[in-house]
């Protein structure tokens, strides 16, 4: 599709990473799941790993702007989330799936990814265009007309990133996408990842450590609110060189990298 | 942009069931009185209007019903992502069920008028306002209903409201007269 750039587009752009935290803290309900995390994330696909309850939801919705950081810095796109930030232009930028994909049963696919793209103030005449190109990216255009209750929940989650990733957004933030995809689909759905990582902040969060090193160009290991490891996928694989449990290098590194994180905090104290 | 959401809203939400339970309740209270208006353009408004004290509560609980869709559908979490204000979100909901409740009020009076257009001769034009008020009244509280609903998201508020705004109505004007 032929189309205008505008200046805000063409620009160059003027911070170090689309995501920065420092020291960012985030409360979720009374416990601090996100205690103290540093962190810069720039364009590719992060994987984001960790134990459940490690703060992985909780931080993916701080970054979505749901929830507001407790404490320490946390900048998106270069502007930082305190005092009078511009939210609704940030939110522009954003594409988000939640753990748990809220949507309208009654309506269809299109008419669903649509009405996400007019919440996300899509110019209107780029909307048509925009929701087929998304939905056809998921490979659910066969489908685009039939009602959201009829999906099976792999088509569920793919109708799901459909929506997140309508607005073009710079900053794409997945909590667990590959859930009920079946093999298939998830090697789809790692070819969709390893396109949009040329100029998007992906942040996947997954139990699947295999995904992260298909797909991902970044791996980041949380636990207890905190970074355990951040680096490329072969570095969590060499990690498991040096024994840990798990059937391959990187579900080795993975658990090595948290038994020594959590042999170290626990000398510290 | 808005005219899409507003034509995918009419025929997703519970608009257009509204309306078409509004002309089947509407026209299944007119008929049993049909030789009070039948014939009569001015008598069938006036019974129309008179038969709000059901349709006004009807109106209420479906406004809640419809306001609990966001939260019947867990998406919050989503929408609370997005940049565009909640009043411009609400707005094309409540502007099909206002067209529903127009629609419904204007489809039983229209029921009505089969058992009129026959014999009636004479058309005043001074029903005109009251099957206007009539509509707007219903749209009114459908209004209100979807501003309660959204206020207190509960299973609970749309027969309550419902129920509360029937007896409510029913009691009103005896307390009154009573009180003269």
């Amino acid at each position: 599709m032929i189309r205008t750039l505008g200046a805000a587009e063409t620009a160059p752009t003027t911070y170090i990473g689309e995501i920065r935290a420092q020291e960012l803290r985030v409360r979720a309900g009374r416990r601090m799941a996100v205690d103290g995390l540093d962190l810069t994330l720039g364009t590719g696909v992060h994987g984001l790993l960790g134990p459940n309850g490690a703060g992985k939801t909780t931080l993916m919705r701080a970054l979505a702007t749901v929830l507001r950081p407790a404490g320490g810095t946390l900048e998106l796109l270069g502007s930082p989330l305190q005092g009078r930030v511009d939210l609704r232009a940030l939110r522009r930028e954003i594409g988000y799936l939640p753990q748990e994909f809220g949507y309208y049963p009654r309506f269809t696919v299109r008419e669903f990814v649509e009405y996400m793209a007019w919440l996300k103030e899509v110019p209107g005449r780029e909307v048509p265009g925009a929701v087929q190109r998304a939905i056809e990216r998921v490979g659910l255009a066969d489908r685009a007309d039939d009602r959201m209750k009829t999906l099976s929940g792999g088509m569920l989650r793919r109708a799901g990133i459909a929506q997140a990733i309508v607005n073009d957004p710079r900053i794409l933030l997945l909590d667990e996408p590959t859930v009920g995809l079946d093999p298939e689909q998830r090697l789809d759905f790692r070819e969709l990842l390893r396109d949009l990582a040329a100029d998007t902040c992906v942040v996947v969060s997954t139990h699947l450590v295999e995904d992260v090193v298909a797909a991902c160009t970044d791996v980041v290991l949380i636990d207890a609110g905190r970074l355990v490891f951040q680096g490329v996928p072969s570095e969590l694989e060499r990690a498991g060189d040096s024994g840990g449990v798990g059937d391959s290098a990187a579900e080795r590194g993975y658990t090595v990298l948290l038994r020594q994180h959590r042999g170290s905090a626990e000398g510290a104290r | 942009m808005m005219a899409r959401v507003l034509r995918t809203e009419l025929r997703r939400s519970s608009a257009l069931w509204t309306a078409i339970a509004l002309v089947v309740l509407g026209a299944a209270m007119l008929y049993p009185v049909v030789d009070a208006w039948g014939g009569r353009w001015m008598p069938l408004a006036l019974w129309q209007r008179e038969y709000l004290f059901v349709l006004w509560p009807m109106a209420l609980g479906a406004g809640a019903w419809q306001a609990r869709r966001e939260s019947r559908a867990k998406v919050g979490e989503l929408f609370g992502a997005t940049p565009r204000p909640r009043w411009q979100r609400v707005a094309p909901t409540a502007g099909a069920m206002a067209v529903a409740m127009v629609a419904g009020y204007l489809g039983m009076f229209a029921a009505g008028a089969v058992s009129v257009v026959p014999s009636a001769g004479y058309f005043p034009l001074g029903l005109l306002p009251v099957v206007a008020v009539g509509a707007l009244s219903v749209v009114a509280a459908v209004v209100l209903g979807l501003a309660i609903g959204r206020m207190a998201p509960s299973a609970f508020t749309p027969p309550a409201l419902a129920v509360g705004g029937l007896v409510l109505l029913i009691t009103l004007p005896l307390g009154l007269r009573q009180r003269r």
